[in-house]
């Protein structure tokens, strides 16, 4: 067991490393001059000037040196300041991160709140009418785009029920209410895309443990079909989906952009998009630094719960 | 008639053999085992035709102002209706289907020749290599995709090639872990041993023995990234990343829907439902080509 831990851990040391590294030369190969940023509109500007600000940026020295600079700096904990604001990056991706979280960590949990028991429920009458109708739901699930289904759903709220949420974003902690009109449809949303997923996914883990031995000795004793489900099938079948909600993080992170956008909600994917489009290469260096560090440590922690669930996984 | 029947040899008859050709056999075993992965392939396969064809189909120029009223609603005159300029809806819808689906075809492509590449040889020579490039991929499907879309579509202006390379770019992490684990899983098999034992050099093995086996996962990987990769690429070009003058899906979607939506909600269900319906159409094939080719994998129906 300590040594699947350990093992675990230090192959998540590398894959951060890879993503720091990724995510620095995605952004300073960039083609065209970042010192342009610096310089205030309206002041004239002559070569001179962008050399002096070059230097102090660091930009005239080669890729590796400056990687390894950013890199010790980001050790230490200085992410460096936003290109635009000459705030902290680390400040404002902290200021906008509850909003994010919020809505990735619900819609996971509503992701799993349907597929586990449709998938279950597709599974133990497999092939019947209701197999065949969920199955469909999932599929249409997964192939709508979000960004449709969010769209009409803005639009026809403001339409038909002549109903537009509350602007911005509140706390759960100062006001309920409006935190639920607020996050209710980007949540429900992103979690019935996730659940599409993750419904047939809990099928198939299903439909192979309800052909083991196991449950057919469980059967034979006598138990309702209920209690073998619940006690012995259920929690067997779940192992591999549990492992797949760490990669479902990324997606939805990822994904969270286009709800951010489409509602309004300051989260780190709107601030993403605004530092892409206005340039703000530093924010955007942080924010993909930072998130990616987030999914590799919540795949870390499905790894090591999934040891915790499968005592057959601590022995390889 | 009769002398064709007669030239058949005995051994034919006996096999029952069928005037047929080969393919065109497998192609009705197929429909018929899979109906719905046949009605996907037919309507993918219209579709790219119709994409192929649309400046002739289409009734009116893609942009050609005020062919209509502004933001009609469908008509028999214009089917789909019309947009903030009288763009007639349905010509635009046809010619956005070039770039949406082009793009998408490439980079699906592209990523998924990568990811092969990648992970036969990683599955095939393990060891440092294959650690070094297992990190690798690890860290890229940690980074969330859309995100890492955006940035390489911006800093580089959002140019149509860039986009398809960026799209492609992600596409090879997945492709490379699922194609890896089936060439080990090919590579550990006895005939593999076997034309190792005969003395068969590691390229000859993964060309014609472990790639030909790997094929069946490969294709089921298009259909499925065809997909996926659509989504991304309207995604992107929702979000106002890609730098074309031509119309596409996403930016259909994005320019007249969002702003002219509630006075005429046609402009946004088209683009979207048509998006939709290719998406749904790609993962059907895939997930019958799945059930068809490898039936490992037959219990994730």
């Amino acid at each position: 067991m300590q040594r699947y831990i350990a093992r675990r851990l230090v192959l998540a040391v590398p894959t951060i490393f890879g993503v720091a590294l990724i995510t620095f030369l995605l952004l300073n190969l960039v083609p065209g001059d970042v010192t342009l940023n610096y310089i205030a509109e309206g002041t004239g500007f002559n070569e001179e000037k962008l050399e002096e600000i070059r230097h102090e940026l660091g930009l005239d020295q080669p890729l590796p040196v400056r990687f390894g600079h950013w890199l010790a700096d980001v050790v230490r904990g200085d992410f460096g300041e936003s290109m635009l604001t000459r705030r902290s990056t680390l400040g404002t991706f902290v200021d906008r991160a509850p909003v994010t979280l919020e809505i990735g960590v619900l819609a996971i949990v509503i992701g799993l709140v349907i597929a586990v028991p449709a998938g279950t429920i597709s599974a133990v009458f497999q092939n019947s009418p209701i197999d065949h109708v969920s199955r469909l739901i999932a599929t249409i699930g997964i192939a709508a785009p979000s960004f449709w289904i969010g769209t009409m759903v803005v639009v026809f709220l403001g339409i038909w029920f002549q109903y537009q949420a509350p602007p911005g974003w509140e706390s759960p902690l100062k006001d309920p209410w409006v935190n639920f009109q607020q996050v209710i449809f980007p949540v429900l949303i992103t979690g019935f895309n996730q659940s599409a997923l993750t419904m047939r996914l809990t099928r198939t883990t299903m439909l192979e443990v309800l052909r083991q031995d196991y449950v057919r000795t469980a059967r034979s004793k006598g138990l309702g079909e209920l209690k073998v489900i619940r006690r012995h099938a259920l929690r067997n079948a779940l192992i591999p989906v549990i492992t797949v909600v760490g990669s479902q993080l990324a997606f939805v992170l990822g994904g969270t952009v286009i709800m951010e956008t489409l509602f309004n909600l300051p989260g780190i994917g709107q601030l993403t998009l605004d530092s892409v489009l206005r340039r703000d290469y530093t924010q955007v260096q942080t924010n993909v630094l930072l998130l990616s560090i987030l999914v590799v440590v919540a795949n870390l922690l499905t790894d090591l719960s999934y040891a915790v669930l499968d005592p057959r996984i601590r022995y390889q | 008639m009769s002398q064709a029947v007669d030239a058949r040899t005995l051994a034919e008859v006996a096999r029952g053999a069928s005037a047929l050709p080969g393919w065109l056999r497998v192609v009705g075993k197929f429909a018929r085992h899979q109906p719905l992965g046949t009605i996907s392939a037919l309507v993918i396969v219209g579709m790219w035709a119709i994409a192929a064809l649309s400046p002739l189909i289409s009734p009116y120029p893609a942009d050609e102002a005020f062919a209509g009223p502004r933001l009609a609603s469908p008509s028999a005159a214009h089917w789909l209706g019309t947009d903030e300029v009288g763009r007639d809806v349905l010509s635009r819808l046809l010619v956005g289907s070039r770039l949406s689906l082009s793009i998408s075809l490439v980079a699906t492509v592209v990523g998924i020749a990568g990811g092969t590449v990648i992970g036969v040889l990683s599955g095939f020579k393990l060891g440092l290599f294959d650690l070094i490039w297992q990190r690798l991929i690890d860290a890229f499907i940690a980074m969330p995709i859309l995100i890492v879309l955006m940035v390489i579509a911006f800093v580089t202006g959002g140019g149509l090639l860039w986009v398809t390379l960026a799209v492609a770019l992600v596409t090879v992490p997945a492709g490379s872990r699922v194609i890896r684990s089936q060439t080990i899983s090919v590579a550990t098999s006895d005939y593999t041993e076997a034309a190792a034992a005969l003395g068969a050099t590691e390229f000859r093995i993964m060309f014609r023995h472990v790639l030909p086996n790997v094929m069946p996962t490969v294709l089921v990987m298009v259909a499925l990234s065809l997909g996926q990769n659509i989504l991304l690429q309207s995604a992107l070009s929702f979000l106002g990343l890609v730098a074309s003058q031509t119309p596409d899906w996403g930016s259909m979607l994005n320019v007249g829907a969002r702003r002219y939506m509630e006075e005429q909600p046609w402009l946004a269900v088209a683009p979207g439902a048509t998006i939709g319906v290719m998406v749904l159409a790609y993962n059907l094939l895939g997930d019958a080509l799945r059930d068809v080719l490898d039936p490992r994998l037959r219990g994730s129906r």
